[in-house]
């Protein structure tokens, strides 16, 4: 059982459900918990534990996939508890989410940290640090109160952008130009993340500079999607 | 320099706010209370590297200059000037976004930060946080969590006797499940809840600053102390338990760390909890245990020693 974690209002993820073979995945929004999602946790012995999935027992040890979308719940997807009670609801359910996914014995699309459930979901400011250790040039940036501030300091018109995506070995999409793929390479290696998109900036030929960064999976292009099944078959 | 970010009324802050100047250190103090008139703004250029300078009360302080740094953020929602506000609304949106920023900054930066983000945050999820207290080799108490009603009356009957408490970090007062609490388990439902097999024994405090430990053991007429008739008293530990603590402090990734432990009657020893944030002052001040002291000599030793490195 692949199990995919999700936002309610994510279409992609019923989509990626669709392309595994029938019964091999199974979506968990916020979406209707007390009717979807039933899960007893044993903290002293996780292998012991018990969760039902629309009604269906799922026997940890069947769970051999995850792939997770969100970095966390937000109280707005717990509609149908009291407006007074979302917050604390939605604190519980990160709390017992951040435990379960990172208890999971399996392959992981991205594996949680206590900062999210996929992936270290670092702000720029501290993945510019990294990346910039690792001598991966960084395109310039300028930030006050957590707002893009950064002026264009080039010609937009000769800056080309290329987005690209890496899972396992695996790039995904078109060849990549120069000294991105090694780029692309040593980000995930550094951030130790299975999955990891990139988007480089290039001004003149031959030079590229990493311009954004994420760690949660991107599902929405289909290339994404199908490289995920790949991944996990 | 030495940056402490908090209020002045709290009181773990402002007794160290009070050592580290009895002390002469070099301290910048960021009140939380002027979040609204603080500024940040970070440059990153390929040629000359990051830069981070704050800006409050017409004082540009460049973050680099920080060797070490002692959080303790509140919520600014609380604040009277939130009221009706909606989080679209500039304040908020001005506050949250130099918040962000600055943890990101102080998150990234080569100071000592006591505490960083993630390992804080292991505070906010107590299962996954039980989990590495284990691996310190402190026993954790029998310990469930769920949203299955069924699954929870197997498990209280199993325990006996049970308590129940939040999953997360949200504050919540312990609390022994009674019958009367049964005639509701049908509402986990809707929230998971943690249910916890009840161990009796003598409660103890530890506090851990770098390799300095201060153990106060608490007697209370109440399961939780935080809200009984409680007094307190400084001790040693034992040593295999001393080291245990240290172990964990160093698993988790702290400087400093507020422990909870109960001792039973075996004389076997539990861990509940690490704080990584704790209100150390309610235990200096009932205990008499010099913490905010050891705390200040332990910043301006780090602060000594970047400024020297």
């Amino acid at each position: 059982m692949i199990l995919i974690l999700s936002n309610i209002a994510n279409e992609a993820a019923a989509h990626l459900v669709d392309r595994f073979p029938p019964g091999a995945a199974s979506l968990i929004t916020a979406s209707s918990f007390n009717r979807s999602f039933k899960g007893g946790l044993n903290v002293n012995d996780f292998a012991s534990s018990h969760i039902k999935i629309h009604g269906a027992v799922v026997p940890i040890s069947e769970i051999n996939g995850l792939v997770t979308t969100i970095s966390s719940f937000i109280p707005e997807e717990f509609y149908y508890i009291e407006p007074a009670d979302r917050k604390y609801v939605c604190a519980e359910m990160n709390a017992f989410f951040t435990y379960f996914l990172s208890q999971l014995d399996c392959k992981k699309i991205n594996q949680p940290t206590v900062r999210s459930f996929s992936g270290p979901n670092l702000n720029k400011i501290e993945w510019i640090k990294i990346a910039c250790a690792a001598n991966v040039p960084i395109w310039p940036v300028n930030i006050a109160n957590s707002i893009n501030t950064s002026k264009d300091v080039f010609d937009r018109s000769k800056i080309k952008v290329y987005p690209c995506s890496v899972i396992g070995d695996q790039i995904i999409g078109k060849k990549l130009p120069g000294p991105l793929k090694d780029y692309l390479f040593d980000l995930q290696s550094i951030f130790d993340v299975p999955f990891l998109t990139c988007h480089f900036v290039s001004n003149q030929p031959g030079k590229y500079f990493l311009a954004e960064l994420s760690t949660r999976p991107d599902i929405t292009p289909v290339a994404n999607r199908e490289a995920i099944v790949n991944y996990f078959s | 320099m030495i940056l402490l970010w908090g209020l002045r009324a709290d009181a773990p802050i402002n007794m160290v706010r009070l050592e580290l100047e009895k002390a002469g250190a070099d301290v910048f103090f960021l009140d939380h209370r002027k979040i609204f008139q603080c500024d940040i703004e970070y440059t990153f250029r390929q040629e000359t590297g990051m830069t981070c300078v704050l800006k409050v009360d017409g004082t540009t302080l460049d973050l680099n200059l920080i060797k070490v740094a002692y959080i303790r953020p509140y919520s600014f929602m609380d604040y009277p000037e939130m009221d009706g506000k909606t989080m679209d609304d500039p304040m908020i949106i001005k506050a949250s976004g130099f918040e962000l920023q600055l943890m990101a900054w102080i998150n990234a930066s080569d100071a000592l930060v006591i505490n960083r983000a993630d390992p804080s945050a292991t505070n906010n999820s107590k299962p996954y946080q039980l989990s590495l207290i284990e691996k310190a080799g402190f026993k954790v108490p029998e310990t469930f969590i769920s949203n299955d009603p069924g699954q929870v009356a197997d498990f209280l009957t199993r325990a006996r006797r049970a308590v129940y408490k939040s999953i997360s970090s949200v504050r919540s007062i312990v609390h022994e499940v009674t019958s009367e609490h049964l005639q509701f388990i049908d509402d986990v439902q809707w929230c998971p809840t943690l249910f916890q097999k009840v161990v009796d024994g003598i409660n103890y405090r530890v506090h851990v600053i770098g390799n300095q430990v201060f153990a106060v053991k608490i007697n209370s007429d109440r399961l939780d102390y935080r809200y009984g008739h409680t007094t307190m008293v400084s001790v040693e530990l034992p040593r295999e338990i001393l080291k245990k603590c240290l172990a964990l402090n160093n698993i988790l990734g702290l400087h400093f760390s507020g422990i909870d432990l109960m001792r039973t009657a075996d004389d076997e020893w539990y861990c509940f909890e690490v704080n990584a944030s704790p209100g150390y002052s309610y235990f200096e001040q009932n205990s008499g245990a010099p913490i905010s002291a050891a705390l200040a000599k332990f910043m301006m030793t780090a602060d000594h020693e970047a400024n020297h490195a």
